[in-house]
């Protein structure tokens, strides 16, 4: 039976709580609140869900909505293909070799999103050094990446690649070589390894990287800023848009609120679907 | 008796020492006024030409809050209980918009000598003007025009219909939803389109621009790669950038291009009231005005300002004045959240643009 702590016990985590509370209960009150209240172009008698209900009901915002979703979702699905085989491989590199890997893996964290999207903006654009040999050597014809949804997927893979191999890594790496090698012996071939052991098994660390990559790529704001630009807008850039440009935080306090919430059904949704598998 | 004063060697090198100490406080106590405006050419040409002067007049120093027009003003609203700036560089129409929203106050006539010597056309905010007061000083004039690429471009635009040339469709840069001068554009296609707001922005989702700009270094470097051959710009950037070698030229359009004088007004709130005037008044002096518009190409808005047929060439000024059309920025702030909704839902998602 598990002992039940004195209230003393918990004092340790008061501090965080309070910090908590501080800097992110009540600016998230003060958004939900403000995404209530009325503006120059939706007028109503607070409170009322009406901002939402005009977001909603224009084919532009729901066009914004759902690119960024679909972004967060495909760049979910690359990042996970990419990363799995690399963090596999990861864990059977010598301890030396694994350590400089990871430090060449985490380089894009350190240098930041900004320093790595700039660096896409010039090998995407249109005369770069990516795009004009291919056009020269007539392998394609002039191509337009940049002000794309690809170009946006590219900068937000590169962003979130470090952090699913790096979860996948710390799961892979936990699975004991003896179980790989007692399939094995009983017949079992790489594949049937891969299939029946070290797939079911690395589950929770799939799902988690998922999560991470999913909630990093909706909420990020620099990759569409700077590679999608202004007609590829996604939730955060719309929010952007909505304080900067026009002034209306309501309509960008029911833009966040938005993402917020497409967030949370994202995550439980993934999460409660998952479920059975990783238990099983 | 007397008494004499000596002082030994050391006291004096002690005395010497300690001299940077005592006067720090005092150097600490100079007023510090916050300049908000826009980086590059208009804060170097206040750092050349307005600080200086500015320190010798009023002893207080210049800081400056740098950044597009949105953001600054953006953190005016944000933190209107305790100001980050005392001076606002901005549109005539912000100015209207900042007064409505609270966010400007009003600046002495009588300190301002200098403002009767501003040209009339210059001062199109007059509603929040009270009894002996202004609602922020035009210290210059800019001219938004249409620029071109003479190395490409062989008949080169004379109208605004030229916009929609099909040789200019996916090769040219245009004012985003959000710039400043997009509502001139809205009232400009209406007209071209036979009168109508609603025939106007039909007819700018006709447009096919391949890049939408706040500012001209976003389109810059694809006039150099030959991607952008027509682009929307003001006047003194395309002379800023054909003095860098750029590939470029601008032509007034037939239909007039649009006028817009550039204020400078003071933040409410400002603990510096006296200075912040000093400082709107130098800004309206032939001096700076000269400068400004010989270094930077910054039409100046004084009736006193002489300048070289060379540098008038190159500047909103003179004659072409009246090939200019002010615009009223009073139906710019009235319309603005509404047309740039109808933009961003109506018209952007037509154009392939980035």
């Amino acid at each position: 039976m598990r002992e039940s702590l004195p209230w003393s016990a918990y004092a340790p985590l008061v501090p965080g709580l309070v910090f908590l509370a501080l800097f992110l209960v009540v600016p998230l009150g003060a958004t939900l609140w403000l995404s209530l209240s009325p503006n120059v172009l939706v007028r109503f008698e607070a409170p009322g869900l009406d901002n939402f209900a005009y977001l909603l009901g224009k084919a532009y915002y729901l066009d914004v909505l759902m690119r960024t979703v679909r972004i967060a979702a495909v760049t979910t699905a690359i990042a996970l293909l990419i990363g799995y085989p690399a963090a596999y491989v990861l864990r059977d590199v010598s301890e030396r070799l694994g350590s400089t890997m990871i430090i060449g893996l985490t380089f894009p964290i350190l240098a930041g999103p900004l320093v790595v999207v700039l660096g896409w903006m010039i090998l995407l654009s249109d005369g770069g050094p990516l795009i004009r040999p291919l056009v020269r050597l007539g392998l394609t014809g002039p191509l337009r990446l940049l002000g794309t949804e690809t170009a946006i997927v590219v900068g937000l893979v590169h962003f979130t690649l470090p952090f699913v191999v790096l979860t996948l890594f710390a799961v892979l790496k936990e699975i004991p070589h003896d179980l790989l090698e007692a399939a094995r012996s009983l017949g079992a071939g790489r594949i049937q390894v891969m299939r029946r052991v070290v797939w079911p098994l690395s589950l929770p660390g799939v799902v988690s990287a998922a999560l991470i990559a999913f909630s990093l790529a909706a909420s990020s704001y620099v990759s569409p800023h700077y590679l999608g630009g202004a007609t590829q807008l996604t939730l955060t850039t719309l929010v952007a848009q909505f304080i900067l440009a026009t002034f209306n935080s309501e309509l960008a306090a029911a833009a966040a609120t938005m993402l917020l919430v497409v967030m949370a059904v994202v995550i439980f949704g993934f999460t409660k679907a998952t479920a059975r598998a990783v238990r099983a | 008796m007397t008494h004499k004063i000596t002082m030994t060697r050391r006291a004096m090198l002690l005395g010497a020492a300690a001299a940077p100490l005592i006067a720090r406080p005092a150097l600490a106590q100079r007023a510090t006024l916050s300049v908000s405006t826009w980086g590059g050419v208009t804060q170097d040409g206040i750092k050349a030409y307005v600080a200086p002067e500015f320190e010798k007049r009023t002893g207080a120093t210049l800081a400056y809050d740098i950044g597009g027009q949105g953001a600054r003003y953006n953190k005016l609203l944000a933190q209107r209980n305790n100001p980050p700036a005392d001076v606002f560089f901005s549109t005539d129409e912000a100015v209207i918009a900042g007064r409505r929203a609270g966010i400007l106050t009003s600046a002495s006539r009588k300190n301002l000598p200098n403002l009767a010597n501003i040209h009339a056309w210059a001062q199109t905010v007059t509603e929040n003007d009270g009894e002996g007061t202004i609602a922020g000083a035009p210290y210059t004039l800019l001219a938004y025009a249409l620029a071109y690429n003479p190395a490409v471009v062989k008949d080169k635009p004379t109208s605004w219909a030229d916009m929609w040339r099909p040789e200019f469709q996916g090769k040219f840069a245009f004012a985003a939803p959000v710039h400043s001068q997009m509502p001139a554009f809205v009232t400009l296609a209406a007209e071209l389109a036979g009168g109508s707001l609603d025939a106007g922005f039909k007819k700018l989702a006709e447009l096919r621009p391949s890049k939408l700009t706040v500012f001209w270094t976003d389109w810059a470097p694809l006039n150099k790669s030959g991607d952008v051959t027509l682009a929307t710009e003001f006047d003194y950037y395309v002379e800023t950038m054909k003095s860098q070698g750029y590939p470029i030229d601008y032509v007034i359009p037939k239909e007039k291009a649009i006028g817009c004088p550039e204020y400078v007004s003071i933040v409410k709130g400002t603990k510096h009231q006296a200075i912040a005037e000093a400082f709107l008044d130098l800004m309206l002096s032939p001096q700076v005005q000269t400068a400004f518009a010989q270094e930077t190409f910054q039409g100046p808005t004084n009736k006193l300002v002489k300048l070289t047929a060379a540098s008038e060439a190159r500047c909103a000024c003179g004659a072409r004045v009246d090939q200019l059309r002010f615009f009223d920025p009073k139906v710019f702030a009235d319309n603005r959240a509404v047309w740039t909704e109808r933009l961003n839902t109506e018209v952007v998602p037509h154009w392939r643009a980035r």
